[in-house]
């Protein structure tokens, strides 16, 4: 099996790496780079905790081969707050009592600034439509819709105050 | 996963090379999502892929002297952000917001999905209604072919010999006032695997009402019906859209599937909301040409 | 403002909490402990964890449902590159049984397979794509046996016999009064069969176990699992070990559901052990996700036959009820389901003669076991599809009928048990009715092509273990003299945000904020047998004996404060992790009385240990006291039909639960809203298939469970608070009711929207219509 010599932009930060040709990009991140927020479910693309943003549009890292990443811009959750600073949706997640078992959590949190960076302000049904591809067995999704709501209004009352200032 | 070798091309013509030399073990891979599922499965065993996602000219949408030009690379998400894509094109919106999900969409392909195909994938019968005609390319040249006649009756795209690749997808774009329309069924609501789809197409003169054309095609529903229901479709073609003729085509349409029968849905159940969604779509599509595509 | 202004109002502010004495954090809804590290993902799964030097198990399962093994052929595997051993039955050193209650079920088979989920052998690999090659490379050659798989058909005398002692494992009863007598008073009777599916758990994380070498021959197996001290005591007696060398500890755990209580974290930690015990290195096992479906225990698929008499004034005067279920090819925790379902077959009703037979069943269907609710979501279903039956035969309405028949105060269970103040039912459907469009006004049942409905389901659910096993918790903690407080215990979280309810009991009674506490990984290394965390029971019987601790440590901090602050040992307050006396003037801080504390030599170390009294019943009548107190719960929902398709949506779910006492009142609503969407899955779409024996969709794309475009459009919920005898504050359990009554409410919801009842699950846009299409021909 072929090598491949590859450079991927993780976080914003450039990884140059020699890959097989059926590694999986999943499999480069949690295991070569040590990104542990990325979570196998299925293997198969059913699942969506596998969700990166690849070039700021959310994917599953369960069904890219790390080859065909090559020379792209690859966002993790860990690649998210600012240093000691949690983003709003973090805050939000944490405040609605949006996460329980954990395992959903990064792929919700990724997809939901995803949505928010292309639409700041969606209805309820953008909002589920966007979280429709991430399976959570454990909140029936209403804190997780609640949480993303609340990040809107944290992220407008910031930009507000931006405007203000 | 099993173990095969991924070829990077420098060029499509090395692309091209390196599929007619490999034949039937070598695969062109494109968004991957119909792809690696199976090879995770084990389900297909390929010596070699060659990626083929980084021809960024082949990932457009366009207009181009009458025809409506899709390239292979298009993703889902391409389509749906098109401002081709609308109007009375609005199958395709309507597809492909029920096409997998956002992180699917974002990577699968038009050419992917049209070259695997399948009995479930849903753009298929939305490119069939328009009449898509498909361009292979090969190391020995291009040629076309009808959509309809990409696929055996499993679905299966065996037109597509080996060394070759799908370039572009296009169709005619029509002069008259018309409209398209799809719809899934599953078991849920979103990321869901179909039991029904259907795709119609209709021209229609908004005042007479005298049908010019109309097509319908089906996939997902199995037995040897995926495709165009052309029997049904010459009920309509011709006539005045009027309630005698709108049950004439149902009725025909209903007679001309022979759905699958399995664990997902039964044959009974498959028929009777395909023909309720044929006859919802096709109001729709009346009711967008008489409204003026407002 | 001058300093001595602001600490008396510091004071002020503080003795204004102190009024709440230990209630200080009750009914806050605090963020969980674990949310920061989770928002941030960083928690350590087990997948997360794995030493590079690590080896891989990949198991070879049976490919049909009932065979005598002819031979295993290991040499194809033994021979690949990377295979490092390929395990079958002849390599347990210890007994080959991994089964929770009943020895029926091996490890490694070694003479038949009664199942496809059984496994055969596993190959340990240097990677897991070489161990998948080599399981690939293991031949096995069976002489298939005959099979049943319907468990009704493997009752029958002649059917074939899935173990030599027959197929049924179980047979439960419950007698009260004279149903003779109770049918001859009934004006009408009513009979119905209602049926229900195999549910697939889906637990986000997968199966996984890792073992460690621990260099003296000890080993640490650390996995994805609810009860480490039950996993460490079969792994030990499958490796043949002492328990004491054997220790386990649960890593962070992505969803359980139940079925991480049952026997497949063993099996996937027995073979990472005997991988680890054969290479000497750290072994992995994991099971993908179509191995999980099919090898992981599911809900038991039922057959549940309903008859039942009434007076022509509603009032029920006998139930009869037969309830079968199939529990695959082994039994697992299926004699406790069947007994929880026995026990609540017959709904939250007072009905005087009750008659009630529960039995469990063998078949060659995949294993089912523990999943939320346990047996509860199959009866419930049952009971209250036959309720609205009922009220149609007789012309009444659906809620009025309950109404005259359901569970009050004074009311008795149909195992004889009175209720007292505790029963919150009247509350939870007052709640539920006045709320819906019905208490708003008139529903509106729509005409042509949409049609609404609505439908009631109501619940009682006995709490904790009651006769499914002992029931007890232990809680240490420990006060470091840094101020950290340290919560150990063998209780374990996989999601629910239980051991943040816990040690929110303990933040209340020592007054100090919930973020001073830090809880350790449960590790029988470390913690006390504390019995398995299943049925709910964490927050319930650990935050009891959570509570009883951090009394005896806040009765030893207050002589302290007194002592330090010079002031009456009634007058002593903390609050905040702010000590100071009622009425005085000076505060002292949670750190300073801490170290006050450890300078007078104060025990900071207790350990909480509450034990359940006693649950008593007669094994022949079943009469007694199964459960020392219970959750109830009402539910509404309002449906949309499509007639024209049979597709539906839940426009609206009104769930009201009596909880005691909500300690998080967030984590309980999260528990109603994450329970009611996997009971929607329940109701509405989920169904693992099997066709002689085999699943048909072990793929999470065939399997569906609700997205967030499949959840009630509103969801408006309602706590209830009737406090009981077991919990903290008087709080009782609500992890798994909320996934019981979506299914009963949704499928009488379509009864009054279309006037047909669907009495199988799940209840598929495809049997709706066939339905309508029948009833209008």
């Amino acid at each position: 099996m072929s090598k491949h010599l590859v450079t991927l932009n993780v976080n914003g930060e450039d990884h140059v790496l020699y890959v097989d040709s059926n590694e999986r990009l999943i499999d480069t991140l949690r295991h070569r780079i040590g990104l542990r927020s990325v979570k196998e479910g299925c293997g198969t693309g059913d699942c969506g905790s596998c969700t990166v943003l690849l070039d700021g549009r959310p994917v599953l890292s369960c069904l890219i081969l790390t080859v065909q990443a090559r020379d792209r811009r690859i966002t993790t959750l860990e690649g998210l707050g600012k240093g000691d600073e949690l983003h709003p949706l973090q805050e939000a997640f944490i405040e609605d009592h949006a996460v329980q078992c954990g395992y959903c959590t990064p792929a919700m949190i990724l997809t939901a600034k995803a949505l928010l960076d292309r639409n700041p302000e969606p209805s309820e049904e953008e909002i589920k439509e966007a979280l429709g591809g991430v399976l959570c067995r454990c909140t029936g999704y209403y804190s997780i819709i609640r949480a993303v709501r609340s990040a809107v209004k944290k992220m407008h009352g910031v930009r507000r105050m931006e405007n203000e200032r | 996963m099993l173990y095969f070798d991924i070829h990077v091309p420098e060029s499509l013509d090395d692309a091209l090379k390196v599929l007619e030399e490999g034949g039937g073990e070598v695969v062109p891979i494109a968004g991957g999502t119909g792809l690696i599922p199976r090879l995770y499965l084990r389900r297909t065993r390929p010596r070699l892929l060659v990626d083929i996602s980084g021809f960024k000219d082949m990932r457009y949408v366009k207009r181009d002297g009458g025809y409506i030009r899709i390239g292979a690379l298009t993703t889902i998400s391409d389509l749906l952000e098109s401002d081709v894509i609308g109007g009375p094109l609005e199958a395709f919106v309507h597809m492909g917001k029920m096409f997998g999900s956002w992180q699917i969409r974002n990577v699968a392909t038009v050419g992917g999905n049209v070259a695997t195909s399948s009995l479930i994938e849903d753009l298929v019968p939305v490119l069939e209604v328009l009449g898509a005609r498909v361009k292979l390319i090969g190391r020995r040249g291009e040629r076309v072919v009808a959509m309809e006649k990409l696929y055996d009756k499993d679905k299966r795209a065996t037109s597509i010999r080996p060394g070759e690749m799908i370039s572009e997808v296009f169709f005619e774009e029509k002069k008259r006032e018309y409209w398209t329309a799809f719809d899934k069924m599953g078991r849920r609501s979103y990321l869901v695997m179909a039991l029904v789809n259907v795709a119609i197409m209709l021209d229609m003169d908004p005042k007479s009402r005298h049908v010019y054309d109309v097509k319908v095609a089906t996939n997902a529903i199995g037995g040897s019906t995926p495709g165009r229901a052309r029997r049904s479709e010459s009920e309509l073609r011709g006539r005045r859209l009027n309630d005698g003729n709108v049950d004439r085509f149902l009725r025909a349409f209903e007679d001309e599937l022979s759905p699958r029968d399995d664990f997902r849905a039964s044959a009974e159940y498959r028929r009777s909301i395909a023909k309720v969604m044929a006859k919802r779509l096709l109001e729709y599509c009346e009711r967008r040409i008489s409204e003026g595509g407002k | 403002m001058s300093d001595e202004v602001v600490v008396a109002k510091l004071l002020r502010e503080l003795e204004r909490k102190a009024e709440r004495g230990e209630l200080l954090y009750i009914g806050e809804s605090l963020a969980r402990l674990d949310s920061l590290e989770k928002v941030l993902g960083r928690p350590v799964y087990t997948g997360d964890m794995l030493p590079d030097e690590t080896v891989y198990v990949k198991v070879v399962h049976s490919r049909l449902p009932h065979a005598r093994i002819r031979s295993i052929d290991v040499s194809g595997a033994m021979e690949y590159p990377n295979v490092l051993a390929v395990l079958t039955h002849a390599d347990v050193p210890g007994e080959n049984i991994s089964s929770a209650l009943i020895p029926d079920r091996q490890l490694l088979a070694y003479d038949e397979v009664r199942s496809v989920g059984d496994i055969v052998a596993a190959v340990v690999a240097e990677d897991v794509r070489h161990a998948e090659d080599g399981a690939e490379r293991v031949g096995v050659e069976y002489d298939p046996l005959p099979a049943v798989f319907d468990p009704l058909e493997a009752l029958k005398p002649g059917a074939p016999r899935v173990h030599e002692h027959g197929n049924l494992v179980k047979h439960m009863k419950v007698r009260k009064g004279d149903v003779v007598r109770g049918f001859e008073e009934a004006d009408v009777v009513v009979e119905g069969t209602y049926r229900t599916q195999f549910q697939d758990p889906v637990p986000p994380e997968p199966m996984i176990g890792l073992a460690m070498p621990g260099g003296d021959g000890s080993l640490t197996l650390i996995g994805s699992l609810q009860s480490p001290h039950v996993v460490r005591d079969c792994v030990a007696r499958i490796l043949g070990f002492h328990r004491d060398d054997v220790r386990v500890v649960q890593a962070v755990t992505g969803g359980a559901f139940g079925t991480k209580s049952d026997e497949m974290p063993v099996d996937v930690l027995s073979l990472a052990a005997l991988a680890s015990i054969k290479t000497g290195r750290p072994a992995v096992c994991s099971w993908d996700r179509r191995e999980m479906m099919i090898m992981e225990t599911k809900r038991h698929p039922s057959v549940i036959y309903h008859k039942t008499g009434i007076k022509r004034d509603g009032h029920l005067t006998a139930a009869e009820t037969r309830v079968y279920m199939d529990t695959g090819a082994y039994a697992s925790l299926g004699v406790l389901v069947i007994m929880r379902a026995t026990f609540h077959a017959t709904g939250a009703y007072d009905i005087p003669n009750v008659k009630t037979d529960g039995y469990l069943i063998y078949t060659n269907n995949t294993p089912a076991g523990s999943q939320r609710g346990f047996g509860a979501p199959q009866v419930i279903f049952a009971a209250e599809a036959h309720i609205d039956d009922i009220a149609r035969r007789m012309g009444m309405d659906p809620i009025e009928l309950r109404l005259k028949n359901m569970l009050r105060p004074g009311g008795m269970t149909s195992t004889g048990q009175l209720m007292d103040e505790s029963c919150g039912l009247p509350d939870c459907v007052d709640a539920v009715v006045k709320a819906s469009r019905r208490g708003r006004g008139r529903f509106d049942h729509g005409s042509g092509r949409y049609r609404r409905g609505m439908g009631m389901a109501i619940l009682y659910h006995g709490n904790s273990l009651g006769p499914e096993g002992s029931d007890y918790a232990v809680v240490d903690m420990r006060i470091n003299r840094d101020g950290r407080i340290v919560l150990g215990t063998g209780l374990t979280e996989f999601g629910t945000g239980s051991l943040t309810g816990v040690a929110q009991v303990a933040a209340s009674v020592l007054g100090v904020p919930l973020n001073y506490f830090s809880i350790e990984r449960p590790d029988t290394g470390k913690h006390k047998p504390t019995g398995p965390t299943v049925a709910s029971r964490v927050v319930t019987i650990g935050g009891r004996a959570a509570y009883e601790a951090a009394k005896r440590l806040r009765a030893r901090l207050d002589l302290v404060v007194a002592d330090v602050l010079g002031c009456k040992l009634e007058d002593v307050a903390i609050v905040d992790g702010m000590a100071f006396c009622k009425g005085g003037e000076r505060t002292m801080e949670w750190a300073d009385l801490v170290e006050a504390a450890y300078e007078r030599g104060v025990k900071m170390d207790e350990e909480g240990r509450y034990v359940v009294p006693e649950c008593k019943w007669d094994d022949e009548t079943g009469q007694g006291m199964p459960y020392r107190q219970y959750t109830f719960g009402a539910a509404i929902a309002e449906v949309e039909v499509d007639v024209e398709t049979g597709r539906y949506r839940v426009t609206d779910f009104y769930a009201a639960y009596d909880v005691g006492k909500a300690i998080n009142p967030a984590g309980v609503m999260g528990q109603i809203e994450g329970g009611t969407v996997q009971g929607l899955g329940y109701a509405m779409m989920e169904e693992l298939v099997h066709v002689n024996g085999r699943v048909m969709n072990p793929s999470l794309a065939d399997y569906y469970i609700p997205t967030a475009m499949d959840i009630p459009e509103r969801m408006h919920m309602f706590i209830v608070e009737k406090p009981g005898v077991l919990g903290p504050f008087g709080a009782k359990i609500i992890a798994e009711p909320p996934a019981v009554l979506p299914a009963p409410a949704i499928r009488n919801a379509i009864l009054d929207a279309l006037g047909i009842g669907v009495n199988d699950l799940p209840i598929t846009p495809e049997k709706v219509l066939m339905k309508l299409l029948k009833k209008s021909s």
